[in-house]
């Protein structure tokens, strides 16, 4: 389904020409690099903390940000050489769930207006269709169609949700891009929210890109994981036992905090003050196990056992 | 142990053009001296406005009936001039949004200053003026004894982190500095709402962390949804819903073997086991205005028993385990 | 449209809109509602009276009768500012705050420009140059007035572009074409209307601080050239108040009326706003 490789995006942040004096021009290396495969069918999980660039992965691949290097291809096609047509059948199946649902959804309109704009923009059907197909996708998403008059703000957080989810579902799209669609709601919503996801996923046979920092969600409903850790994957495995059988210290640490483990290698202040432009394995400075090597060579991402790829030069 | 606060029928309204909104119904809790006292529940069920009730900031709510004793004075009569005595100096809070909470025009340690002249001079925080001259040497000792107890050893780093302003400081180090902030004003009570509504794994380990070291020399509550917070850092754990305690008892037993059906719920809801279907149900949010009668579960609530419909359930106690709930009148009394 | 029901809501509005409309009015039906003819002589200096409700002038030319006509002036001019300054300045909003690129800071560069020189001067100058009349005074004024439309303007297309809706809709594949039509421009029109009513009322204050320099047309009998007159024909020197207080007042009801309006239709942009001034 999507083939992606040598994904990389740069931000260049320019100061003003005064500032530059002390502070040079630097680039930020959101997405360094990152290859993977999602097969048809499939929920692939990513795992990330902030500053992992899994939002930043998301929206290239939904070509909502430009590409600095590297291809992703749907279907065989480079998404980043599509045009016209081609673009706009390439925007109706791969669609996205979002984070935070208030600011996807436009204050102003009220939820029929808003769920009708995907079918008005692919011209989709006359009006009796579109409110027959919009209340059908509502009654999906557990939401009763009298819900089309309200608007956003009088909603609770897990009704923005649904709403979000199933404008994103009326084009009937195959793939479904989720970054951290469940963060920020109550337990119980939330749960409610991803079982409704993978309900859908099971009904309509899409294959879920599924992007969290919550391990436990990811792992539990994931078929293979990544962890990404700044703009790398850093380890790539079934999720079926991912646990036990993880082991790139990153991962192993997250599993750490997890689990609460007392003798976990607590990292002070991880994202703080650490150059992009240095050469080597982004968690060298915060590694237990780091080797000579880490410091000099970005360690590749290799199987270490079929189907198990890690990024590290310890683990070889 | 005394009780250093003790809530009693607490009772808070919010007058709308919709309805009354009955946030809080006859909420009744205990915080011992030395304890720390964990509130779960979901947004909605009143936490808020209980915290908020406590300071006196409930407002335009009212408190139309009940007591709240701070070491055996009821704060609910007093006015606002007494309360500004209380609020920073009895009863310290760490607010929820680390991003907001600091002034982001002055550095962390005039900041930290602040909260030190109110302790002093014990005015109201109305009566302090900012000085933007750097914290004083007295100053910086107790800096570094609170920043100790969190586990930040004094020295550079720490120099560092007095100099800076909010935002050049990671959310997880603001945390921190709040948490700080409400530690330097030597509160009786300390109250974190949702302290780990951070995103990252990373900040909120370090902030379990810091509150776990204060469990050991404060009176706590904590207020979160999260189950891995308040396994963390209470000893006791009282949940919420539809503005009431509808359950409540040493932490280890609420949390391994809980009565209620809607904590029930809430605990299983965040189990993520492979192979296990979710326990997702279609809760509804509670309609605050149109209070159901009975039980406020009852339309949710998969064991409801016929009378849970009509009447509201009592407190049914054991030894030190409360259960809102008709199903276990009859082992109780 | 929403407007008229919010207008209905709002008492702010609904004043400004009374006295505007009295003012309209006044505008329209001027040579009906005179009792006398503005051009006719009279007596000089007369007080007011039954017969000349304000008196007359200097030259014996009754006054109320000047300020019945000379709404239709003073109105005429800042609404056709209006008009000029807001559509420069929407143009210019909208294609900078779209465009970006090299066309975003040319534009911005302009307007910045125009912006940093004090208004009223530079009108004068130009005023100056080019000469009295009504079209020219239009133009003068609506030269000052348009950029700071523009920059408002810009700065909501911007928020509104960025904002996690209008993405949503790209992700659905909506062109840019279509994010302009439904989400960016109903965004906008708030803000034009109010911007509009402002730069009415800028206009207005700004033709009658012309007029009384004299620079404005003598042949349009505006407030502000009322003003003028009271000023350079001795009405100020001999306290003749009915000649002098009425024009002033006139345009200050106005621009205030015109504010009152402005407030709402500001609120009506953003719902938090909104909610404040209902309470």
């Amino acid at each position: 389904m999507f083939e992606v490789r040598g994904l990389r995006r740069y931000f260049v942040v320019r100061h003003n020409p005064l500032a530059r004096i002390h502070h040079p021009d630097h680039v930020i290396r959101a997405v360094d690099g990152i290859s993977f495969d999602v097969a048809e069918g499939e929920t692939f999980g990513i795992i990330g903390e902030s500053g992992s660039g899994k939002t930043t992965l998301a929206r290239t691949m939904l070509r909502l940000s430009p590409l600095t290097g590297g291809t992703v291809r749907f279907r065989g096609r480079d998404v980043f050489a599509m045009n016209g047509s081609e673009l706009r059948a390439y925007r109706r199946l791969v669609q996205p769930v979002f984070q935070d649902a208030d600011s996807t959804l436009d204050p102003r309109q009220h939820v029929g207006s808003i769920l009708e704009e995907p079918l008005l923009i692919h011209r989709i059907g006359d009006d009796a269709e579109r409110r027959h197909r919009i209340g059908m996708t509502l009654n999906q998403v557990n939401l009763s169609p009298s819900f089309m008059e309200r608007h956003p703000t009088e909603l609770s957080g897990g009704q923005r949700q649904r709403v979000a989810l199933a404008r994103s579902l009326l084009l009937q799209p195959a793939v479904l891009i989720a970054d951290e669609p469940t963060s920020g709601l109550d337990p119980l919503v939330a749960t409610q929210i991803l079982a409704l996801l993978l309900r859908l996923k099971e009904e309509r046979g899409l294959t879920v890109l599924l992007i969290s920092h919550d391990l436990a969600t990811v792992m539990y409903a994931a078929d293979r994981v990544a962890v990404m850790y700044r703009g790398r994957i850093v380890e790539l495995a079934a999720a079926n036992g991912f646990a036990a059988q993880s082991i790139h210290p990153y991962t192993r640490f997250l599993l750490g905090m997890e689990q609460r483990l007392p003798d976990n290698h607590v990292v002070e202040g991880v994202h703080e003050h650490i150059h992009d432009d240095a050469a080597g394995c982004p968690y060298v400075h915060a590694c237990p196990h780091h080797l000579h090597a880490c410091h000099h060579e970005a360690p590749p991402l290799s199987e270490s056992s079929p189907g198990h790829f890690v990024a590290c030069h310890a683990a070889q | 142990m005394t009780d250093m606060l003790r809530v009693s029928d607490l009772h808070v309204h919010f007058d709308t053009p919709a309805g009354v909104v009955r946030a809080n119904n006859g909420v009744n809790l205990r915080v011992a001296s030395g304890e720390s006292l964990g509130i779960m529940g979901e947004s909605g069920c009143g936490k808020t406005v209980l915290l908020l009730s406590l300071l006196h900031l409930q407002q335009p709510g009212r408190i139309v009936r009940g007591r709240i004793l701070l070491d055996g004075q009821d704060l609910v009569p007093l006015d606002e001039r007494e309360m500004e005595r209380i609020r920073g100096r009895s009863i310290a809070l760490v607010p929820q949004n680390q991003a907001t909470a600091l002034n982001p025009a002055y550095t962390v340690g005039q900041q930290l200053s602040e909260a030190l002249v109110i302790r002093r001079q014990g005015g109201s925080l109305g009566a302090v003026v900012v000085r933007r001259s750097a914290p004083g040497d007295s100053d910086r000792e107790e800096f570094i004894r609170v920043f100790s107890t969190l586990g930040f050893e004094a020295g550079p780093a720490l120099d560092r982190l007095l100099r800076s302003y909010p935002h050049q400081l990671s959310g997880g180090m603001r945390q921190r500095v709040l948490i700080a902030m409400a530690l330097l004003l030597q509160p009786r009570l300390l109250i974190a709402d949702e302290p780990t509504t951070a995103l990252d794994r990373a900040v909120k380990a370090q902030t379990l962390d810091s509150l776990q070291r204060l469990r050991r020399s404060f009176t706590m509550m904590v207020i979160s949804h999260d189950i891995e917070t308040i396994s963390a850092t209470c000893d006791r754990v009282a949940i919420m819903y539809g503005g009431r305690i509808i359950e409540s008892g040493p932490r280890a037993e609420v949390l391994a073997h809980p009565h209620h059906p809607y904590s029930r719920l809430l605990l299983r809801a965040q189990r993520r086991e492979r192979g296990e279907p979710l326990s997702a149900i279609n809760a509804e949010t509670l309609d605050l205005i149109h209070f159901p009668s009975g039980c406020p579960f009852h339309t949710a609530c998969p064991d409801a028993l016929p009378r849970c419909a009509n009447e509201p359930p009592g407190e049914y106690s054991t030894k030190d385990t409360m259960v809102a709930c008709h199903l276990y009148h009859t082992e109780a009394g | 449209m929403r407007l008229s029901q919010h207008v209905r809501h709002n008492r702010l509005a609904l004043a400004g809109s009374a006295i505007l409309a009295v003012f309209s009015l006044a505008a329209i039906f001027a040579t009906v509602i005179t009792p006398q003819d503005p051009q006719v002589h009279f007596n000089p200096f007369l007080s007011p009276s039954l017969a000349h409700l304000l008196g007359t002038d200097d030259v014996g030319r009754d006054i109320f009768a000047q300020l019945v006509v000379g709404t239709r002036v003073s109105l005429l001019v800042g609404i056709l500012t209006g008009l000029l300054a807001v559509s420069v300045g929407v143009l210019v909003g909208l294609t900078a705050g779209f465009r970006r690129g090299a066309l975003d800071e040319l534009l911005m560069g302009l307007t910045d420009v125009v912006l940093v020189i004090p208004a009223l001067p530079l009108v004068i100058l130009v005023s100056v140059y080019v000469g009295p009349g009504v079209w020219n005074t239009v133009l003068v004024i609506g030269l000052v007035l348009w950029p700071s439309t523009a920059r408002v303007i810009r700065s909501q297309v911007l928020s509104v572009r960025q904002s996690g809706y209008v993405e949503s809709a790209r992700a659905l594949g909506a062109t840019d074409a279509w994010m302009m039509r439904r989400h960016v421009l109903p965004n906008v029109l708030p803000l034009i209307l109010a911007k509009f009513v402002l730069t009415v009322a800028a206009a207005m204050l700004m033709e009658a601080s012309l007029s009384f320099l004299g620079l404005g047309d003598p042949t349009a009998n505006s407030w502000g050239m009322m003003l003028h007159y009271a000023f350079a024909r001795g009405g100020f020197i001999r306290e003749l108040w009915w000649w002098y207080l009425p024009p002033g007042l006139c345009i200050g009801l106005c621009i205030f009326a015109l504010s009152l309006i402005s407030l709402s239709v500001e609120s009506e942009s953003d719902p938090r706003l909104r909610r404040a001034l209902e309470r």
